[in-house]
């Protein structure tokens, strides 16, 4: 089975200038220690919600992400190796029940033999295409613990 | 300056698991930047959205393997502790599936479009790159039984008119099903075919049998030497034609083994063979008699490989062409072999010669080291190597292998290697 990875030939919409030139002008990374916690309720809900608000100052390039009453304080830093965002060109249509059945098996052998990724990629349909849509070397790296904001400021 | 709002994709439960980090070695970045860039200035080679060649190739069960044109990277998923967004500027409301539902969403979240970024996924494992060595390997499995002998040479004729009628299809194994099955890049997959001997017969991969090889091989050499044909501007018809009319030997495939030892040039017909490799071909096809248990001396070997390659060729006869696929067993005490053997040489100085291709050992590393150290108790660096090449990828990871399957040991000699588990 071949599956082909191409490249983004289509440009898709150019980020803000101050998060373009980070690194990639259609995509920036943002690692979080942790993870962002949603609660839904059903699956969905929480499209199109606001997260926070992500800024960057100029002088010293320090990004900051304000979520609720918490303050991150991070830095822009530089990938070891760079880092090439895959998208999956054609997603899972109608059919996708029974093929994401197939998947978690995969999926389950594949950990249990802790072999290679990919594979639950071809344990997909053959028409399954990832493409290149950029290569990143810089991300937006938040590794210190959220600091409480008693009063906002504005 | 920089102020923008951060928000979920209207799309992310859609977009969640559809993207993917691969981590690229420094060539790999390379290749993919470069192809970018000149997809960038060229709009001509738009439809052609495949660029750099990336594959990932691999059947159910096997590990994934990802291919350039010329190299073979194993897939390997490594799980993050840190959850890394990946943020993008909101998709166009026209791409996305059910308009009229996340739309809705996707107005009230947004004051000012060119103001939010939103998460397209969350991810939390990267997928790591390391060269390997292409598995072609599997080849020789998927080949077993499809040989190409000198008796196919009339069974072609008949298996395609069976073919044409509907039945009779064999079990055959296509260019196109090596292409998409074997774990391995265009370019290597194709080297591959070469050293391996496989023929391509009306597009299926037919492995020719050594025998037959060195058959036609040494009916080129006493063509050549017939005609008086100089062998680095051969006439590449007239070779082929005079075998097929005399022999019988497909001109197809009395080509393709032209193409193997020396550069065809059919425009000019011109065939520029390596007397050299042919040569080794047929030193190596007398060779595969002597198998391990059933050695044949030195000088005895020579006399015969001399006598096939025609007095013209006999100079290039020299013992370093087999090199690469030959176990020497030198005087006794160096070697480790069977009492029946043992017995056999007497002699103590005669160097005997014993056939052992590393195309047919293990290409598992523990099995190929075991096997190893069972023929031989211990070897030389320069004796051992030759049969490590085609499971390492380099240098470097030839000698990792030997650090931790084999143990290095200093005598008087010098260096020796030795299995780590000893078997005695």
């Amino acid at each position: 089975m071949i599956i082909p990875i191409t490249l983004s030939t289509s440009p898709g919409a150019k980020l803000p200038s101050g998060l373009a030139k980070i690194s990639h002008d259609e995509v920036v990374l943002i690692e979080l220690q942790g993870a962002l916690e949603v609660e839904t309720t059903k699956p969905g809900e929480h499209d199109g919600k606001v997260v926070g608000r992500l800024t960057i100052d100029e002088v010293t390039s320090k990004p900051k992400l304000m979520i609720g009453h918490h303050l991150l304080e991070g830095k822009i830093a530089t990938l070891a190796k760079p880092l090439a965002v895959l998208h999956r060109a054609s997603p899972p249509h109608g059919t996708s029940d029974a093929m994401d059945c197939d998947q978690n098996l995969d999926r389950s052998t594949v950990d249990a033999g802790q072999m290679g990724a990919g594979f639950e990629e071809t344990g997909r349909t053959s028409d399954n295409q990832w493409e290149i849509i950029a290569v990143v070397k810089k991300k937006i790296l938040f590794s210190n613990r959220p600091m409480p904001i008693v009063k906002l400021r504005g | 300056m920089c102020d923008c709002n951060l928000s979920f994709s209207s799309t992310s439960s859609v977009d969640a698991g559809s993207y993917k980090f691969l981590e690229l070695p420094p060539e790999l970045a390379t290749l993919i930047e470069s192809s970018i860039s000149s997809l960038s200035t060229s709009s001509s080679s738009q439809h052609d959205g495949n660029y750099a060649g990336l594959k990932i190739k691999g059947v159910h069960g096997e590990d994934a393997v990802l291919c350039t044109a010329d190299k073979t990277y194993s897939m390997r998923s490594v799980v993050l502790s840190n959850s890394v967004l990946v943020v993008t500027q909101p998709p166009a409301p026209t791409r996305s599936g059910s308009p009229s539902a996340t739309d809705g969403i996707h107005g009230e979240a947004t004051v000012d479009p060119s103001d939010t970024v939103v998460i397209r996924d969350t991810l939390n494992e990267i997928i790591e790159l390391a060269p390997t060595v292409p598995k072609l390997y599997k080849l020789n499995a998927l080949l077993r039984g499809k040989e190409y002998t000198d008796s196919s040479v009339d069974e072609d004729v008949v298996s395609t008119r069976e073919t044409a009628d509907g039945h009779g299809e064999k079990d055959w194994f296509s260019y196109k099903d090596a292409l998409s099955q074997i774990q391995a890049s265009d370019g290597e997959l194709e080297k591959g075919l070469k050293d391996r001997r496989i023929l391509i017969v009306n597009g299926y991969l037919r492995p020719i049998t050594p025998s037959f090889l060195t058959h036609i091989l040494e009916l080129a050499l006493n063509l050549m030497v017939s005609l008086s044909l100089t062998p680095s501007r051969a006439p590449v018809h007239e070779i082929a034609s005079t075998l097929a009319d005399e022999d019988e030997i497909p001109l197809s495939v009395t080509h393709q083994i032209m193409a193997w030892f020396g550069e065809v040039n059919l425009r000019e017909d011109k065939w520029a063979a390596d007397v050299k490799l042919i040569v080794r071909e047929i030193g190596l096809g007398l060779l595969r008699e002597h198998g391990l248990g059933s050695g044949i001396e030195n000088d005895a070997f020579l006399e015969k490989w001399k006598t096939a390659v025609s007095d013209k060729f006999e100079d290039l006869v020299e013992m370093e062409l087999l090199s690469v696929r030959i176990l020497i067993s030198y005087p006794l005490g160096n070697v480790l072999l069977s009492a029946s053997t043992l017995s056999a040489y007497g002699d103590d100085t005669t160097t005997t010669l014993q056939y052992f291709p590393a195309s047919q050992l293990p290409a598992d590393p523990p099995a190929r080291f075991a096997e190893l150290f069972l023929t031989r108790t211990r070897w030389r660096t320069d004796d051992i190597t030759p049969f490590l090449s085609d499971i390492a990828v380099n240098t470097k990871d030839r000698d990792r292998l030997l650090l931790k399957y084999a143990r290095a040991v200093n005598d008087k000699d010098g260096l020796w290697y030795t299995a780590r588990a000893q078997y005695t």
